[in-house]
């Protein structure tokens, strides 16, 4: 089928399923670890109390128990369950970005595509339609899944309504579409599966840790600014981490953000050139930039731990001066090297 | 078919296509030499749509190649290099290009897995012919109207590079499909292409009908009675002097008239004309460009 304006391509959709088909059985089941236990895990604890009461012939009542189980299951539900699930939320869209562009570059496949009959656009809108199916097929299972149940065990059942595992995997869904977004735009601007794997820990944290670093080196040459403070405060609040807390404050931030990422995306995709897979960078503009930033954070870090060892000493900006010169040093070797090793032959 | 127009292209800040012009006619086997860092792969590559251009253009049947799927559902490509998915099988790989191109002849594809003999392993446990096998098989399976090969017999066993030459010309008379092939293998190059091109440091230099450049480029044989003449030592059109006591052997570059006419005025002892194989005409027309060999033994 090939639709002029959203070209849908199945063979592309088909051949990127069979290089992420385990990822989406992992999907699944990660799933199902993180929700789908965790109702289970909930229901097991109501039957623990009912049975506990039974045999101490202790009077109890099932509809309390039976609503504080309910009320745990959706207050779970609602905080999108433990760390596991908000790890995997992150992970499985880094590995499907890492799979299906990035390693694309690194084993040049992305070369035998461009002198086969598809378009860029094509290319990449197949991998997106691709992923978000993964996404959701696997959310509809374990909902599937869930809904047999309900109507298998209806004490089980009793514990979750069906509108709030639903709207759990409406709100997996969109972190999951939101981080893919950010991994996704990183991967067009990387050209190598660890410069990708690094610059996204890297601007996942940076929003965090660059106002904090700042703040505290700051802090050691007697530096207070309250204009620090806030930027530190915006860091910590808004950054990709607080997709997490879902309200509409965070909703009306992160959905055009989500969009905004894959138009950006879709035109560097465009703008890669072929000949710069396996680079470190796509864009020979962005070099500069991103050792300038490399040497100075690695810079200010050293020079937050070197002033460690003078704790005591009284000598801690001699140290701090010291650890800025070896961190701008490593800082700098570092980015210069990846970028020179990774340089494509002409 | 092909017609490339002031095509320039630079990788890593060198320029590695300047200015390169190309004409190849349908149903013709088009043979691109040249040494090491020429820039054939290069051209190649944005021939077929994998490099874009920074300037000229590429057209094939009189359309842009760029972004084209119509024109690149009819081009076949082996690279030097072939990438495919590493763990894709061989029958995962035939079904890829199955349903992706939509000239697929499922027939000629099973009587081509009979020559190539490959095993249906994962392509990352395939030695490199096999890859180079397996990227024949498929794109000979697409029915190109236009086959774009880059050392395409590098890594294969001599009986099936026999193969493989004879595909490429039945190819072309029966499907009149257009080929361009480059290799470092001026024998294979002389046995199936009608027209060459020498390119060097990115340029083509020479673009040719294979009989008109054998018979521009001659070797000529000749005893003189003395010393052989200083003009006829310096003649413009002499690419280049070997001799054996009297006997001189000299590769002229056109005007092979005119430099017969000169020798002949020195009334020479002997005087014949010699093959020159497609291998040395270009190792003297690369001297020629300043890319010599000293002492060719040939």
């Amino acid at each position: 089928m090939h639709l002029k304006i959203l070209p849908f391509r199945n063979i592309l959709i088909k051949k990127d399923f069979k290089i992420i088909s385990w990822i989406c059985l992992f999907i699944v089941f990660s799933i199902f670890m993180t929700m789908t236990l965790g109702i289970i895990r909930e229901y097991r604890n109501y039957k623990y109390m009912v049975n506990y009461f039974e045999e101490a012939s202790k009077e109890y009542n099932k509809e309390d128990l039976i609503k504080q189980s309910r009320g745990s299951v959706t207050g779970y539900l609602k905080h999108m369950g433990r760390g596991s699930s908000l790890a995997q939320m992150i992970i499985i869209p880094l590995v499907l970005s890492i799979l299906l562009f990035s390693e694309e570059k690194r084993n040049r496949t992305f070369e035998a595509l461009s002198s086969m009959p598809f378009t860029k656009y094509e290319i990449f809108f197949n991998k997106l339609v691709l992923c978000f199916i993964t996404i959701v097929i696997a959310n509809l299972i374990n909902i599937i899944f869930l809904f047999i149940v309900k109507g298998i065990n209806k004490e089980l059942g009793m514990l979750y309504s069906m509108k709030d595992i639903i709207f759990w995997s409406i709100r997996y869904v969109y972190i999951v579409l939101a981080f893919l977004s950010f991994f996704t735009l990183l991967s067009t601007i990387t050209g190598t599966t660890a410069s990708f794997v690094v610059i996204s820990i890297i601007f996942l944290v940076f929003p965090i840790s660059f106002p904090l670093l700042l703040k505290l080196n700051l802090g050691i040459w007697g530096v207070n600014s309250s204009i620090l403070m806030e930027i530190e405060k915006i860091g910590f609040r808004y950054n990709m981490f607080s997709i997490f807390d879902v309200n509409r404050l965070t909703l009306s931030i992160f959905i055009p953000l989500t969009i905004v990422f894959f138009i950006i995306s879709i035109i560097l995709f465009y703008k890669n050139k072929t000949e710069r897979s396996g680079e470190t960078l796509e864009f020979e503009k962005l070099e500069e930039f991103f050792t300038v930033g490399v040497t100075i954070c690695t810079s200010l870090l050293f020079g937050l731990l070197s002033s460690d060892f003078s704790i005591g000493f009284g000598i801690d900006k001699f140290y701090l001066a010291i650890g800025y010169i070896v961190g701008g040093v490593l800082g700098y070797l570092a980015a210069y090297f990846s970028i020179k090793l990774n340089r494509v032959k002409g | 078919m092909i017609k490339v127009t002031n095509l320039e292209k630079s990788l890593g800040g060198s320029k590695i296509l300047n200015n390169i012009n190309l004409n190849i006619e349908k149903g013709s086997i088009y043979g691109l030499i040249g040494p090491n860092g020429a820039g054939k792969t290069t051209l190649i590559k944005t021939l077929v749509g994998i490099y874009e251009p920074e300037a000229g253009k590429v057209m094939i049947n009189g359309e842009s190649i760029k972004e084209n799927t119509k024109i690149k559902s009819r081009i076949g490509y082996v690279s030097d290099f072939q990438y495919f998915y590493p763990n894709f099988t061989v029958s995962e790989m035939a079904w890829f290009y199955r349903n992706t191109y939509p000239m697929w002849n499922e027939e000629k594809y099973n009587s081509l897995k009979n020559i190539f003999k490959l095993p249906n392993k994962k392509i990352k446990r395939l030695s490199k012919g096999m890859k180079t096998q397996l990227s024949l098989l498929l794109n000979l399976s697409i029915s190109p109207e236009v086959l774009i090969l880059d050392e395409p017999t590098s890594g294969l066993d001599p009986v099936i590079r026999r193969k493989v030459l004879n595909l490429i010309v039945d190819e072309v008379s029966i499907n009149n499909t257009t080929v361009l092939t480059s290799t470092h293998n001026l024998l294979e190059l002389e046995q199936i292409c009608d027209h060459i091109g020498i390119m060097y440091n990115g340029e083509i230099l020479l673009e040719e009908n294979i009989d008109e450049i054998k018979s521009k480029v001659r070797k000529i044989q000749v005893v003189f009675n003395g010393t052989i003449p200083e003009e006829i030592k310096n003649h413009k059109d002499v690419l280049h002097i070997d001799y054996k006591g009297k006997v001189y052997q000299f590769v002229v570059n056109d005007n092979l008239d005119e430099f017969i006419e000169e020798t002949k005025k020195y009334n020479p002892i002997l005087l014949e004309m010699i093959d020159m194989s497609l291998e040395e005409i270009f190792i003297y027309k690369m001297g020629g460009v300043g890319y010599a060999f000293e002492d060719i033994t040939l």
